[in-house]
């Protein structure tokens, strides 16, 4: 499969990957998904506690892996105020926040390791007070009139990955006497639908040209364009089928280091669907017309021989000779006549791919 | 017949001095949205007075001033404001046009690099040639990076000669590869643009109407020794609607500039340039990465293509040969109308020359279509409202600038520069960033992190 992995990689050292492995620190970004009503969906499986539990896990073993590796948290939200930062958070001389603090003290083992312990309480209190805020939220958006069956609500793990992606950008760039290695997880529960696509494949390339590998923990429906993030950014992509085994995914396929990838098999699925969505019927094609200006994807030639996004007109010679059928031989034809099934079959096949939709 | 009218340097005394460069840059109006311009320019406006130093008259008969004369101490006797603005203005940053064009994303180019005697002269390091191909390298790797379904041939003028370096293809490994080998290759006699000109017409006449066809010169000598009659060639080249563009490595030459001109509908602005040093140099060449704006004089007619978008089968169980290169290989990708097995994409079906790619491909010229609005920078005021960039966190410098500060810098026109809020605010969700995420976002990212983190904005539009 090397010759189908993205050229970004490819130029990875394989000899002597293991000697190089070793002291380079790594940042771990963890980017989690708080939609409340994709978690209401889940209540039978897995709780938020759970996972952030499992996280925690993750983040500590992370850290004690190697003294100068570093974690970053950021949760995405479709209704607070959407993509936010957990960890590391700016300082903030707030009175509340020592108050927030003594509400969940008791969350974390005050004996436990300081660089453990700085990162779990942040997090647990940073994760429960969006959470506290999530009903007044609620209210808000009752009160400006707009609810969900009004407008299709935007998830915002766009947002969250492209403030990653800034961050990373600023922490190798600081960094440069001694590198470091960026990754980033996502646990995600939302659906596509609420996904920007062209945002998303933007953070995708942003990530390809950093060399940030993007992993995907996917609970709830599966997703085509985290498929796609993870397979061009040498990423691991994992649909979780028992979430309360969480735990261990987490810790194993999904804590392996990017540069170790190659010398591991993976438990990752090969089969991405990367067919297209016609624009106008959305549609799912594997042969399709596409405008040279706007790029768009039709499934049939528009019969104003127009492009539907950005008003080019077309060439009309070019479009007639798409939109003509196949020529056949005459002969072939006279023998088709005579057996009609298969003839006619095959004939309404072409046409239906060449002629447009009244 | 030698046609070497050339110019002598026209460079003007300012146009030595750095400074100076970007005020000639920014006088030039933005044509065709791919004229590259600075940040500080789109804020203060360059007029003549700009143009002349502190006593009055131009900035080369100013004293030379020292950087530690510029920086001053604030009112509490920190000289970090200042050294932080000195530090942002000099991450210059090079920003697109962002009104959106007409572009033509799907390209044929004909890279034609000077390999004549004068190339192994050493004035830029460590030789011209050398230099060249390193830049043509990175080069090519952009420009597939950004334009994946495009296609590139090499040409190199050595001995008055035109030669085939590397076919047109839309595999960048053999052009990186074909550049590798002609590290070796010495530079040798004369150049010829006719020659050069007339193979990479040959080269794009065969292409596709839906592409466009563009020729890129890297061009070190000052004359060219060609066979026959070069403005033939030109008239040639406009007929086949092959656009020139050129980048001379030493000073003006007349032809050049006819050539670029003709080829250009009239813009030679924008189509021939003079590099100044070695990073000038490798701005104009990475210049050409970014697609050309489709000329509105042109009865230019836009085109659908039919495009396959194969599915990748990942294991049949036994390796199979690829219909492409006969290579053996464990799964790939087929091709939705012969049912052809293709390693490596994008590529034209070799059985039925249907063009194959990934709808990811077509998501990496997205950007150029849809560009990101550019961050406005906030004035520099007493008290600000955010602390920290909303990208990556960093933390601003907190402290407003006092108005007396600002006063007594003004007096020190070069001062008062330097003295930012290091803020740069997206207009449509008006989060505040710093300049590196601001440089980062609109080169690499192309999305705003604030207006995607934004949750309420789909509902409100
Ligand atoms: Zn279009
Ligand atoms: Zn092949
Ligand atoms: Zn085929
Ligand atoms: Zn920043
Ligand atoms: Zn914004």
């Amino acid at each position: 499969m090397d010759a189908i992995a993205d050229r970004a990689f490819e130029n990875v050292p394989s000899g002597n990957v293991l000697k190089e492995q070793d002291e380079t620190p790594s940042l771990l970004t963890v980017i989690l998904d708080l939609n409340p009503l994709q978690w209401r969906s889940l209540k039978a499986d897995i709780t938020l506690k759970d996972i952030s539990k499992s996280l925690l896990v993750m983040l500590n073993s992370h850290l004690s892996l190697n003294s100068s590796n570093t974690v970053a948290v950021l949760s995405s939200n479709s209704y607070k105020s959407g993509a936010q930062w957990i960890y590391p958070k700016p300082l903030e001389t707030d009175d509340t926040e020592t108050a927030k603090q003594r509400s969940h003290a008791h969350l974390v083992n005050p004996t436990m390791y300081r660089g453990f312990r700085i990162i779990n309480d942040s997090v647990l209190e940073e994760i429960s007070s969006i959470l506290d805020m999530e009903p007044d939220r609620f209210q808000d958006i009752g009160k400006r009139g707009k609810d969900d069956s009004k407008g299709k609500v935007k998830g915002t793990l766009v947002g969250a990955l492209s403030m990653a992606l800034t961050y990373i950008n600023r922490v190798q760039n600081t960094n440069d006497s001694t590198s470091i290695k960026s990754r980033i997880l996502i646990v995600s529960t939302s659906d596509d639908l609420t996904l920007p696509y062209i945002s998303m494949m933007n953070c995708t390339f942003a990530a390809q040209k950093m060399k940030v590998s993007i992993d995907v923990c996917k609970l709830g429906t599966d997703s085509t364009f985290l498929q796609q993030a993870c397979d061009s950014t040498n990423g691991v992509y994992m649909y979780i089928n028992h979430p309360s085994g969480l735990i261990q995914y987490l810790t194993t396929a999904l804590f392996i280091d990017p540069s170790l990838r190659p010398i591991m098999v993976l438990p990752t699925n090969t089969n991405i669907d990367f067919r297209a969505s016609c624009f106008l019927t959305s549609k799912i094609i594997d042969i399709g017309f596409v405008c040279s200006v706007c790029l768009c994807i039709l499934s049939i030639v528009p019969h104003d021989e127009k492009c539907p996004i950005c008003h080019s007109q077309f060439d009309p010679k070019i479009v007639k000779t798409l939109k003509a059928k196949p020529r056949t031989l005459p002969l072939i034809r006279k023998k088709r006549k005579l057996d009609s099934g298969a003839g006619a079959s095959e004939e309404t096949d072409t046409s239906r791919a060449a002629t447009p939709a009244k | 017949m030698d046609s070497d009218e050339e110019f002598g340097t026209s460079l003007s005394p300012e146009e030595l001095s750095d400074d100076a460069i970007e005020v000639a840059d920014d006088a030039s109006t933005p044509v065709a949205g791919i004229s590259n311009r600075t940040r500080k320019k789109t804020v203060k406006k360059v007029n003549q007075v700009e143009l002349m130093g502190q006593s009055g008259g131009y900035s080369w008969e100013d004293e030379y001033r020292r950087s530690w004369d510029i920086v001053q101490e604030d009112e509490s006797g920190s000289i970090e404001s200042i050294v932080s603005g000195l530090v942002e203005a000099h991450k210059k940053r090079l920003l697109k046009n962002v009104t959106p064009f007409q572009r033509g994303i799907i390209r044929t180019l004909v890279l034609v690099l000077d390999f004549s005697k004068v190339m192994s002269e050493k004035d830029l390091r460590p030789s011209r040639a050398s230099l060249m191909l390193s830049y043509a390298i990175d080069f090519i790797n952009e420009f597939f990076d950004q334009n994946p379904i495009s296609q590139i041939g090499v040409v190199i003028m050595r001995n008055g000669l035109a030669q085939l370096v590397s076919e047109v293809s839309g595999n960048p490994f053999d052009h990186i590869e074909a550049l590798n080998k002609l590290k070796r290759v010495e530079p040798q006699g004369d150049p010829s643009l006719q020659n050069a000109l007339e193979m990479s017409r040959g080269l794009l006449m065969n292409t596709p109407t839906h592409s466009t066809r563009e020729v890129l010169i890297v061009f070190g000598a000052l004359f060219t020794s060609d066979p026959g009659d070069i403005q033939k060639t030109i008239t040639h080249l406009q007929k086949t609607a092959i656009r020139v563009r050129i980048i001379g490595l030493t000073a003006h030459v007349q032809i050049c500039n006819e050539i670029c001109e003709k080829t250009n509908f009239g813009d030679s602005k924008n189509s021939y340039w003079v590099i100044l040093n070695e990073k000038h140099f490798k701005e104009l060449f990475m210049d050409a990465v970014i697609p050309l704006a489709v000329a509105k004089s042109t009865t230019e007619k836009f085109t659908l293509v039919k495009m396959g978008f194969p599915s990748r089968v990942a294991n049949f169980g036994t390796p199979t040969f690829c219909s492409c290169h006969s290579k053996l290989i464990y799964g790939g990708y087929i091709c939705p109308s012969c049912k052809a097995n293709i390693c490596l994409l994008p590529t034209i079906c070799p059985c039925c020359n249907l063009m194959l790619i990934l709808s990811t491909h077509l998501a990496r010229s997205y950007h150029h279509l849809f560009p990101l609005k550019l961050f406005s920078e906030i004035p520099v005021s007493k008290a600000y409202e955010s602390t920290n960039c909303f990208g990556c966190q960093k933390s601003f410098p907190s402290k407003g600038v006092n108005s007396e500060l600002v006063h007594e810098a003004e007096k020190h026109r070069q001062t008062a520069d330097f003295i930012t809020s290091s803020r740069y605010r997206c207009e449509d969700c008006r989060k505040d960033f710093c300049i590196d995420c601001d440089v980062f976002v609109h080169e690499v990212l192309h999305n705003c992190p604030g207006c995607e983190a934004d949750n309420l904005r789909l509902d409100e539009e």
